[in-house]
């Protein structure tokens, strides 16, 4: 579910050679050879799709669904530690 | 002799031959409670320029250093900063003694200095940089300098937090506030509650990330300042006056703030060393 997610909102980026494509946006990146590792796709993939997060941040997605969308969900597990991620 | 020891040895050294230094980079990181490697020894010196081009020869007279291998490494500022090959590690790496006289990220020495604050480091008190300028020692074009960023960001808000008891406290601790683990306890603890705390942190506030956190809590407050870019500010005037205050929308905007001050400081150190490598 969330490489279906992800391939709708990486739009722009080139697509991968059909034998290589997986349907997941980063590890496309990753097996077109455009990024050498996981960290450096999905660290590039959100410095690309920052924009997107206001965007999303105004729209009408319920704050569970804002929540859940991938983008989102990248940025925030990327982003600064908050106290339950130190329990995990 | 481990490395915390040999740095204390060297600083020993340097303040006994009349040099007033203090700690930065990986080992003032270390001393601030962050295990993680370093190789190198990074200090902050007070010398004026007469000495700055003597370096090599005041330091060869050091008992620590003199008797052993020593090389000047290539610097992209040399009038700033200067490195050292001084030994060679157990694995075969060089030992490197790093020097910077004026930082381009920090303020004149003599104001560090002020703020400085001194720990007992491998065996010796020794003065290291104030946590809140180690950070922006860090905030380089350098991946590796950014993790250390984060941590340090969460040690900064725990300590102004912890420290806080009077109201005035409390408004520094809201206006320097920059971790998501440190929002969360100032929330828990219904600081942001109280108008009056935040209105005295919008005074004081100057750092995008502080005002991404704040802003939800005063969204009549003029916001924008110098610092960081204007992306930045953008969206802490716009969007994020307009979510409800410590909702997944806020948080989220935090970190697309925090992303975009990273970029912009990272492309401003990569200009200034690409302008340093040109003259």
């Amino acid at each position: 579910m969330l490489a279906g997610s992800r391939r709708r909102i990486i739009g722009e980026m080139p697509d991968p050679p059909p034998d290589v494509a997986t349907g997941d946006p980063i590890a496309d990146l990753l097996a077109a050879g455009v990024l050498s590792d996981v960290d450096e796709a999905e660290e590039a993939y959100l410095e690309q799709h920052l924009a997107e997060i206001v965007t999303l941040a105004e729209s009408s997605l319920s704050d569970e669904e804002f929540r859940r969308h991938p983008l989102v969900s990248l940025l925030m597990a990327r982003g600064s530690r908050g106290w339950e991620d130190s329990l995990r | 002799m481990n490395a915390e020891a040999r740095l204390a040895a060297f600083y020993k050294a340097l303040g006994g031959a009349g040099f007033r230094c203090l700690v930065m980079g990986g080992h003032a990181v270390r001393s601030y409670g962050i295990d993680r490697s370093t190789l190198d020894y990074d200090l902050h010196l007070a010398l004026e320029p007469e000495r700055w081009v003597d370096l090599p020869r005041l330091l060869r007279r050091l008992p620590v250093i003199s008797g052993g291998p020593f090389a000047e490494a290539p610097s992209w500022r040399p009038d700033d900063f200067r490195r050292f090959v001084v030994g060679t590690l157990p694995d075969g790496r060089e030992e490197r003694l790093e020097f910077w006289r004026r930082n381009h990220l920090l303020a004149p020495f003599d104001e560090l200095w002020e703020r400085r604050e001194e720990a007992c480091y491998g065996g010796e008190t020794l003065a290291f940089l104030a946590i809140d300028d180690l950070i922006r020692s860090k905030e380089t074009e350098r991946e590796d300098d950014w993790r250390d960023v984060r941590l340090l960001e969460e040690i900064a808000d725990e300590r102004r937090l912890a420290g806080a008891q009077a109201s005035e406290g409390v408004a520094r601790a809201l206006a320097l506030l920059r971790s998501r683990r440190g929002f969360e306890r100032v929330v828990a603890v219904g600081w942001l509650s109280d108008a009056g705390n935040v209105g005295a942190a919008a005074q004081l506030a100057r750092h995008p990330l502080p005002w991404a956190f704040l802003a939800p809590y005063c969204p009549s407050t003029l916001a924008r300042h110098d610092t960081g870019p204007s992306a930045a500010w953008d969206i802490i005037d716009g969007a994020l006056r307009r979510v409800t205050p410590a909702s997944a929308r806020h948080l989220a905007l935090v970190e697309a703030v925090r992303r975009l001050y990273r970029q912009w400081a990272m492309t401003t150190d990569r200009a200034d060393k690409e302008r340093q490598a040109l003259d």
